[in-house]
C-alpha cells in the first residue's frame, strides 16, 4: 500500500479535504490494556484503517521540527508539540470508553507514544495509507489554562537519554562484584570499554600495545586459582595482535603466564568470556607480571581488532566510523547489549512493526560514499561520555549529519552531492511570508587545525596538523583558523586527512541560508536532500540548496525548509583590488569586513606624512584619467539582493585655485559613466563626495575605474582618493 | 407550500443517552459503539459492517414522541425500507405505528440532508418500545450519527419574521505566492446557521425565554420549514444571551440564530 501523496495540483486546484490527527497511546501503568487516543480539528469518522474516529478536541497542533546536527555534532531534539480542548474533561477513547482526565494517574502518561498522522480525501479514495509525520514520547504536559491541555512530545533519543536518565553515560555497563567477586574496590564501578576497529600502535613504531586493560581480579582456571584477570573491554573483539607487559611485547610467556585469545594455551573454546550474564574479552596473567601490572608499575597493554559484526569473534571487523556508530546504536541505544550475539534493529513500537528504530539503510549509504574511511577508537577507558558525546564524535569521524527521518528512525546523511529531488519557483509555490537569506560568514575557516589518533595508554602522544584551503584565504586575503577538531576515532593519517580536507572545503566560503515556506506537498522531503529554487527577487534560477531543517505546521497546513545554499558564497571576490602608492609604491588594503557582502576598497593609498592628500594625476582637460597606479575593482558578484549600491567615497582637490576636478567612476566593459561632482578647492575637503552605483547584481563580473579630469585653464595636478563600500 | 419552523427544546429528547440494543446488524468495530446514536453529538457515528439493521430501545414505559430526526447518515436516497416504529413490546412483525423514513438525495459537496419523520398526529405515538430499521439493503455498510426524538413537536408560532439569514461556512485554509497563486485546502465540513426575528406576544416571548433557558448551549431540532425534510440538529448562536426588546404593549422583537450542531465530514 502506498503512502499518501500531496501534489501541488491538488493544492492550487483546491480539491483535497486533508484529515490530520494526533494519536496518543496511553498505556495503564504497570502493564496492561492500551487506549488510543485520536484527536483531530474536526470529527472525522474514519474506518479503521484509517485510524478510526477521530474528535475534534484538537486546539493547535504545533509544529513538528526536525533538524541535522550541525557542524559541531550537536543533537537537536526532534519534537512536536500540541493543545487538546477537554471542556467535557472527557477524554474519549476509541474503544467507546471515556475517562476523566483528572482521575488519571498523571505520571502514567509520560513516555508514551504520540505519533501525527495524516491524510486525504484523494489518499483515502485510493487507498493510501496514511503518513506517520512524527513518531516520538510524551514527555510534558499540563494546563496553564483548563480545559485546554498542552502536550509536548519528542523524539526517542531526546525522551531516553536526558543527562539526568538512567542511561545517560556510555558505556552504562560498570565493573561489578556481580562479575567480578573480588575485584578491587577501586576498580569497581569503572565503565566496562567498547573497542571498535583495529586500535594498534605497532605501524607508527610505538609497539607498547594502545589498548589498556583493568585489572577486576582472580578466577581460577584449570584448577590454578592464581590467574588474574585483565578486562580488555565488554565484549568479544574480532583479534588480540599482541599483548604487553611495561611496554614491553609479550613472546613466549603465552600459555605460561599470559593467556590471550588467540595465542597459544589459551584454554577456553571461545575468544570471549562469558561471565556473571555479561561477555567480556579478557587476558589473564600471573606471577610477575601479573603482580607489576597490579601495582601499576607495567601496565598490560594490547593491540588488535575490536568489534565484530557477529559478538563471538568470528564475524567481520566494523572499522567504518559511520558502521561503528550504527553498531553503537543497535547495541547500546535500541537494545541493552550484556551478553550473547550482537542485537540487530528493532521495531519502532509494538503497533508499529514496518518501521525500524535506526534506518540501517542510510548509514551503509553514507559509509558507500567515503570507503576508505576508517575509524578505530576506544569508549570507556577514559571515563563515560554522554548521548549527546557520542553523536558529536560519530558524525565529526564519520563526516555526517545524524537527526531523525521522515518515519522518525534514526537516520545519517553525508552532504556528497546528490540529485535534486525537486524544484520550486517563487511564482508557484513559495508560499508569500518573511523570508531571511543571508550568508553567515562566522563558518568561513580556511584553515583546520586537527588532531587525531586519540591516546589510551601512557606510551603515545596525540599528533595534530592543519589543512589550509589557500583559495579561501586568497579569496578573503586573511586566514581564518578553525577551532581544533579532534578526530577521536580515527587513527590512520589517511582518514585523518581526508576528513579535515572535507571539512576545509566545506567552509571556504560563507554559506547562504534561507527559509522558505511551502505547502503540503513538500510533506515527503527529507533532510539532506537537495532541491533547487527559482527566486526572480533573488535572481536564483535552479539555484541549488540543502534542506537543513524541517518544521511542519498542520494547523497551517505549510512546510518550512532552512535551506543551505550549495553555491558558492554571496561574493567571491576573486579578483584582488589594491591601489599603487605612487609616492611609496606599496600597495594599498583590501579588507574584507563583517560580513562578505560588505567590501570596504582603499583607493589611492595612505596620505602623506603631512596630513595632505597628494596623489596627484595630471589628465588633459576633459579627459577622465584613471587614478595614479589604480587596478581596477573587479568583482564577481552572486549577489542575493537583486541590486546593489556600490558607493565610492571621493575626496578630491587641485593644487591651484583656477582649475578644478571631476571625479568619476567608469565601467569600461560597458562603457558606462557614473560622474561625480566638480569641485575647484585647493584644501581637502572635510567630507567625501559619494558617487553611488545601482549595482544590478545577479550573477556575473563588473570591473570599475576611479578616473578624474581637470578644468582647462591650469595644467596641473588634481588629486583624488577614494574608498569603495558595497552595501546591499 | 412553506410551514412554520418546527423545533425541539432540548429537555424534550427522550432518546438521550438510552442505549439501543441491536436485533438485525453488526458493529464495525468498538470505535462505533451504539452509544453515539444518542449521545446528542451527529459527528460520533455507530458505523455498521452491515447493510441492514434495526435498532430498538425500551423506553421503561410508554412515552410519547412527536417526532424523530435521523441525523448524519449514509443512507442511500430514496431507500425502501426505511422505517421508523413503535409497539408495546419488542416484537416488530406488526407494529403499533410504522411510517417510511424518506431518505433525500445528497447536496453537492456529499452531505445529505437530515430526515426527520412527523407521527404527532398518530394515535400510536406513545410506546414502551420504539425502533428505527433499515429492511432492505443499503448500497454500502449503514452509519449513523444521531437519532433525536422528540416527546414535543414544537411549531414557531410566530414564524421567523421576513429578512431571516441563512448561511453556510466551509472552513479551508488557503495560502498564496508572492506572484498570486493560490493554494486552498478544504477540512470537509460545512456548517449552516441560521439568525433572524420573532415578533411575539408576551406570552410567546416567554415561551421563547423557557426554550433558551433549557437548550442554550445544548443540541436541539430545528426544522427551519415544517413542510420540508431537512432537519438541523442546533444549538443557539447569540452568544450565551438571549434579547427580548419591548416594541410596544404585548410586542416583542427577539432576536435568534442557530448553528448546527457539531456533525464532522459527510459520512461515506
Amino acid at each position: 500500500m502506498a503512502t499518501v501523496v500531496f501534489t501541488a495540483q491538488q493544492a492550487r486546484a483546491g480539491t483535497e479535504r486533508i484529515d490530520p490527527w494526533v494519536e496518543f497511546q496511553l498505556t495503564s501503568y504497570p502493564a496492561g490494556t492500551t487506549k488510543v487516543y485520536r484527536w483531530g480539528k474536526v470529527d472525522v469518522a474514519d474506518v479503521s484503517n484509517y485510524g478510526d474516529a477521530k474528535s475534534d478536541q484538537i486546539i493547535s497542533f504545533g509544529r513538528i521540527l526536525r533538524t541535522l546536527t550541525g557542524r559541531d555534532g550537536q543533537l537537536q531534539a526532534s519534537n512536536a508539540s500540541f493543545s487538546v480542548h477537554d471542556d467535557t474533561r472527557k477524554l474519549p477513547a476509541s474503544q467507546g470508553l471515556s475517562e476523566d482526565l483528572q482521575d488519571l494517574n498523571l505520571q502514567h502518561w509520560y513516555n508514551r507514544i504520540v505519533r501525527y498522522h495524516i491524510n486525504g480525501s484523494s489518499g483515502k479514495t485510493a487507498g493510501d495509507s496514511d503518513r506517520i509525520l512524527f513518531r516520538g514520547y510524551l514527555t510534558d504536559y499540563g494546563t496553564d489554562n483548563w480545559p485546554e491541555f498542552n502536550f509536548s512530545a519528542d523524539d526517542q533519543l531526546t525522551s531516553q537519554f536526558s543527562p539526568f536518565g538512567s542511561r545517560a553515560r556510555f558505556p552504562w555497563r560498570v565493573t561489578s562484584t556481580a562479575q567480578h567477586t573480588n575485584c578491587p574496590a577501586e576498580n569497581l564501578g569503572l565503565p566496562e570499554a567498547w573497542w571498535y576497529g583495529e586500535v594498534t600502535d605497532t605501524p607508527d613504531g610505538t609497539d607498547k600495545g594502545a589498548v589498556p586493560t583493568k585489572y577486576v581480579g582472580t578466577e581460577t582456571i584449570s584448577g590454578d586459582p592464581n590467574w588474574h584477570k585483565f578486562e580488555v573491554c565488554g565484549h568479544a573483539v574480532k583479534q588480540i595482535d599482541d599483548v604487553y607487559a611495561g611496554g614491553v611485547k609479550i613472546v613466549g610467556e603465552y600459555g605460561v603466564t599470559v593467556l590471550a585469545p588467540g595465542k597459544a594455551g589459551w584454554p577456553f573454546a571461545q575468544v570471549y568470556r562469558d561471565i556473571g550474564g555479561r561477555r567480556y574479552t579478557i587476558l589473564y596473567a600471573k606471577g610477575p607480571i601479573a603482580d607489576a601490572a597490579i601495582a601499576g608499575t607495567a601496565i598490560i597493554t594490547c593491540n588488535g581488532q575490536g568489534a565484530e559484526t557477529v559478538g563471538d569473534g568470528s564475524g567481520t571487523l566494523i572499522d567504518h566510523p559511520v558502521l561503528q556508530f550504527r553498531h553503537i546504536l543497535y547495541a547500546y541505544v535500541i537494545n541493552n547489549y550484556l551478553t550473547g550475539l550482537w542485537p540487530g534493529n528493532v521495531p519502532w513500537s509494538a503497533g508499529d512493526p514496518t518501521v525500524n528504530k535506526v534506518n540501517a539503510t542510510s548509514f551503509d549509504t553514507v559509509a558507500a560514499q567515503r570507503p576508505t574511511h576508517r575509524g578505530a577508537f576506544l569508549v570507556g577507558v577514559n571515563g563515560q561520555l554522554t548521548f549527546q558525546d557520542i553523536v558529536r564524535l560519530a558524525t565529526i569521524n564519520g563526516d555526517c549529519q545524524f537527526g531523525h527521518d521522515i518515519d522518525s528512525q534514526m537516520f545519517v546523511v553525508s552532504d556528497e552531492p546528490t540529485s535534486p529531488v525537486a524544484d520550486f519557483t517563487d511564482d508557484d509555490d513559495v508560499i508569500l511570508r518573511a523570508m531571511p537569506c543571508k550568508p553567515d560568514p562566522s563558518l568561513v575557516f580556511n584553515e583546520i587545525p586537527y588532531l587525531w589518533k586519540s591516546t589510551y595508554t601512557e606510551y603515545q602522544t596525540g599528533r595534530s596538523s592543519g589543512r589550509r584551503t589557500q583559495a579561501s584565504i586568497d579569496a578573503y586575503l586573511s586566514t581564518k583558523t578553525d577551532d581544533e577538531v579532534a578526530f577521536e576515532w580515527i587513527r590512520d593519517d589517511a582518514t585523518a586527512l581526508a576528513l579535515a580536507n572535507l571539512r576545509a572545503a566545506r567552509h571556504r566560503a560563507a554559506p547562504h541560508f534561507t527559509r522558505i515556506t511551502l505547502s503540503l506537498y513538500a510533506l515527503h522531503l527529507e533532510l539532506g536532500q537537495r532541491i533547487r529554487l527559482t527566486h526572480s527577487y533573488f535572481s536564483w534560477a535552479l539555484r541549488e540548496f540543502r534542506i537543513e531543517q524541517i518544521e511542519i505546521d498542520l494547523d497551517a497546513l505549510t512546510v518550512d525548509l532552512v535551506l543551505r545554499d550549495m553555491t558558492a558564497s554571496a561574493i567571491s571576490a576573486t579578483t584582488t583590488t589594491f591601489v599603487y602608492d605612487s609616492r611609496t609604491g606599496s600597495s594599498g588594503s583590501y579588507v574584507v569586513t563583517a560580513s562578505p557582502e560588505t567590501i570596504a576598497v582603499t583607493i589611492g593609498g595612505p596620505r602623506f606624512a603631512g596630513g595632505s592628500m597628494d596623489v596627484g594625476i595630471q589628465p588633459a582637460a576633459g579627459t577622465y584619467e584613471n587614478v595614479r597606479g589604480m587596478i581596477p575593482i573587479t568583482i564577481d558578484w552572486n549577489i542575493l539582493p537583486s541590486t546593489v549600491n556600490l558607493h565610492f567615497d571621493v575626496l578630491t582637490r587641485t593644487r591651484h585655485s583656477g582649475t578644478s576636478v571631476t571625479p568619476r567612476v567608469r565601467d569600461d566593459a560597458n562603457a558606462i559613466n557614473y560622474p561625480g561632482t566638480v569641485s575647484t578647492g585647493t584644501a581637502e575637503p572635510t567630507a567625501p563626495q559619494t558617487i553611488t552605483i545601482t549595482h544590478p547584481g545577479a550573477v556575473g563580473s563588473r570591473t570599475y575605474w576611479l578616473q578624474a579630469t581637470r578644468g582647462a585653464t591650469t595644467n596641473v595636478p588634481v588629486y583624488i582618493l577614494g574608498s569603495a563600500r558595497i552595501e546591499p | 407550500m412553506a410551514s412554520n419552523a418546527v423545533y425541539s427544546s432540548h429537555s424534550d429528547h427522550v432518546l438521550r443517552n438510552v442505549l439501543a440494543t441491536m436485533p438485525t446488524g453488526t458493529l464495525l468495530s468498538s470505535s462505533f459503539p451504539l452509544s453515539n446514536l444518542t449521545d446528542s453529538v451527529p459527528a460520533t457515528l455507530c458505523r455498521l459492517s452491515s447493510t441492514t439493521v434495526r435498532w430498538v430501545w425500551d423506553l421503561g414505559t410508554a412515552t410519547e414522541i412527536q417526532m424523530v430526526v435521523f441525523g448524519q447518515h449514509n443512507i442511500d436516497a430514496g431507500h425502501t425500507g426505511v422505517v421508523w416504529e413503535q409497539h408495546t413490546s419488542n416484537t416488530w412483525t406488526s407494529p403499533d405505528l410504522s411510517v417510511p423514513v424518506t431518505i433525500p438525495a445528497a447536496e453537492r459537496d456529499g452531505y445529505r440532508p437530515f430526515p426527520w419523520v412527523d407521527i404527532s398526529a398518530h394515535a400510536a405515538r406513545s410506546r414502551r418500545f420504539v425502533s428505527f430499521a433499515v429492511k432492505t439493503a443499503n448500497s454500502v455498510n449503514l452509519a449513523m450519527g444521531e437519532v433525536m426524538a422528540s416527546a414535543v413537536k414544537r411549531i414557531a408560532s410566530p414564524n421567523l419574521s421576513w429578512g431571516m439569514q441563512e448561511g453556510e461556512s466551509v472552513p479551508g485554509i488557503e495560502h498564496q505566492t508572492g506572484r498570486g497563486v493560490r493554494f486552498a485546502y478544504r477540512t470537509g465540513i460545512r456548517v449552516r446557521n441560521f439568525a433572524g426575528e420573532v415578533d411575539t406576544t408576551d406570552a410567546e416571548a416567554t415561551s421563547i425565554k423557557e426554550w433558551f433557558r433549557d437548550s442554550n448551549l445544548r443540541p436541539f431540532i430545528w426544522i427551519p420549514d415544517g413542510s420540508v425534510n431537512d432537519a438541523m440538529i442546533v444549538s443557539f448562536e447569540m452568544g450565551n444571551e438571549l434579547k427580548v426588546t419591548r416594541e410596544f404593549f404585548n410586542r416583542n422583537r427577539i432576536p435568534l440564530a442557530f448553528r448546527e450542531w457539531s456533525r464532522g465530514v459527510q459520512v461515506t
